[in-house]
């Protein structure tokens, strides 16, 4: 049996990564992602894990792909700035198949920005910010106790993709305290640890060049790299119906439009949408969960018969541009500063669409 | 049905306590409700504006920040010239004694003024402000929906105990005096209230 507790959403998702294995976190303070570090320091080693402060962020991914390969689940945390010097590093996890969880709590930016302010500005940033073609999964909590759960998920993910999963969160949701479930010892799935194969007393190679699946080198073989990279490619994109999830809520009455958001940014545009339904407007909610692979055939199948989608971030407009390549009419209602959209803004934004 | 209420003061007033304990209280008095806390003070902790917001909701909580407020209980005039304006017009306002309602813009709302800091500097410390307006706010949201019926003193002496027990537990002396000084600062700030 689990139980409730009243708990801040960086001890949330510490407890869950936990509860999903995690043994291994290297890190480097980074505001607002040092409740992370906090809370990790002092409930890891409880759980017989390790915690390590690095020099850098660079050190950090590094230490916590080797650390993943030597057979501890591992993690790293950071936000914006740090987040940018791990690009590198999740790559390499990338191309040599190394499950890893990596927490970007956003603040604002660019650079140093706007430390203590959340925003949702590295969206584009965790699909495409590793150089070279690949795809990546990238989760997208909505509030504390889904913050809980999706570590959870995305430490699974990771397992049975081996790839790095990113955990984009926000300021808000990371410092907000709220009451949450939090589960007993085996009610909620976890999945085993998964480590390079071994050959006998061979050992393994872990190369960070394209290579087959002994590990050897192909990268000057193009019809070798083009397959080693497909395949690494196809492991996401074909499986995104079964990767990806949306939220769908107020859609029975087929709403000609749609109020489309994600993270923190969600909760305002479900206020928005309770606004809106009492005085009359029939207007529907969708919540990405996964923000990447971006879940295409769930999305047109539920918004289908809608004519317009609203979407409000806290960027200059980027999910927005996803919509609107699936051929839907799209509003963007983008916010910079800091502050979350307030749901009477999107409320009127969305009335001016529906008159 | 949902239902804000805001603390500010000064640094050093419990602020940031009273929303935590009013969060686990409530959690304590109907495990069905839904309950979101947010702290805000950045480096002022040793002085300067800090303010702890709770909202309380039979429903999972979408927008997580207050913004028509059931009941603000403030501490400072700065505090109280920032924020009264958010409060509904059939809220409550909670002012300390010293503070001067005509220097705000909310002269029309409703109004109670108590001696909260008074009082918490007779017991011992202006810390006790804390379980003074959680003791005032707890008699009030128990007579308000949706917590009417539900939330009682008792919850609160037990949430208090247990919250000090707890966080206390590093130190070696004083724990007893800190403890039944918070539970009787917690019932004069329960008597204060008189409007239901």
């Amino acid at each position: 049996m689990g139980k409730y507790s009243l708990m801040m959403g960086s001890e949330a998702l510490v407890r869950g990564a936990i509860y999903a294995g995690i043994r291994f976190y290297a890190g480097y303070p980074i505001t607002p992602a040092t409740e992370v570090a906090e809370y990790m320091a002092q409930l890891l080693p409880r759980a017989g894990g390790i915690f390590v402060q690095t020099e850098d962020e660079l050190a950090a991914i590094n230490m916590a792909i080797g650390a993943s390969v030597a057979k501890w689940k591992a993690m790293v945390a950071t936000s914006g700035p740090g987040f940018s010097l791990m690009q590198e590093g999740i790559g390499h996890a990338i191309n040599t198949e190394v499950p890893l969880l990596i927490v970007d709590v956003q603040r604002g930016g660019p650079s140093t920005g706007q430390p203590t302010m959340p925003s949702q500005q590295d969206v584009f940033q965790a699909r495409y910010g590793s150089h070279g073609s690949y795809e990546i999964i990238v989760l997208s909590p909505g509030n504390v106790q889904e913050l809980f759960y999706l570590t959870i998920d995305a430490v699974n993910l990771s397992e049975q993709y081996r790839t790095p999963v990113i955990l984009l969160t926000e300021e808000i949701t990371a410092h907000l305290w709220e009451k949450i479930y939090v589960p007993g010892p085996g009610e909620y799935p976890v999945l085993p640890h998964a480590t390079p194969p071994t050959r006998g007393d061979e050992g393994f190679l872990l190369e960070s060049q394209l290579h087959d699946e002994r590990g050897y080198n192909v990268a000057n073989d193009p019809e070798l790299s083009a397959k080693a990279l497909w395949r690494l490619i196809r492991k996401i994109r074909d499986n995104v119906d079964k990767i990806s999830r949306i939220e769908v809520k107020y859609f029975d009455d087929e709403p000609s439009v749609f109020i489309a958001s994600y993270g923190c940014s969600a909760r305002s545009a479900l206020a928005a949408v309770k606004m809106l339904r009492q005085d009359g407007y029939k207007v529907g909610f969708l919540r990405l969960i996964t923000l990447w692979p971006f879940p295409e055939n769930t999305i047109r199948n539920a918004v289908r018969g809608a004519s317009t989608v609203v979407v409000p971030e806290m960027n200059s407009g980027y999910i927005v541009n996803e919509f609107r390549l699936l051929g839907l009419n799209v509003v963007s209602v983008p916010k910079l500063g800091g502050e979350m959209p307030m749901p009477e803004e999107v409320y009127s934004i969305v009335k001016g669409v529906l008159s | 049905m949902r239902l804000e209420v805001r603390f500010a003061g000064f640094g050093g007033q419990g602020v940031i306590t009273a929303g935590r304990l009013l969060a686990l209280i409530i959690m304590e008095a109907d495990p069905s409700l839904y309950v979101v806390y947010s702290p805000s003070y950045g480096f002022q902790t040793r002085g300067g504006d800090t303010l702890s917001d709770v909202i309380i909701s039979h429903e999972e909580i979408d927008y997580p920040k207050v913004r028509r407020i059931d009941l603000a209980v403030m501490l400072t005039q700065q505090a109280y010239n920032k924020y009264c304006g958010l409060v509904k017009d059939d809220g409550l306002i909670v002012i300390d004694e010293h503070v001067n309602k005509d220097k705000g813009t909310c002269g029309n709302k409703r109004h109670y003024k108590l001696g909260i800091v008074a009082s918490a500097r007779q017991i011992g410390s202006d810390a006790y402000a804390s379980t003074i307006m959680l003791g005032a706010s707890i008699n009030y949201l128990g007579n308000t929906e949706p917590l009417k019926g539900r939330l009682m003193l008792e919850h609160a002496r037990q949430v208090v105990i247990r919250y000090f027990k707890e966080t206390l537990l590093g130190r070696k002396v004083g724990i007893e005096d800190l403890i039944n000084k918070n539970i009787k600062a917690l019932e004069i700030g329960y008597e204060m209230m008189k409007i239901k």
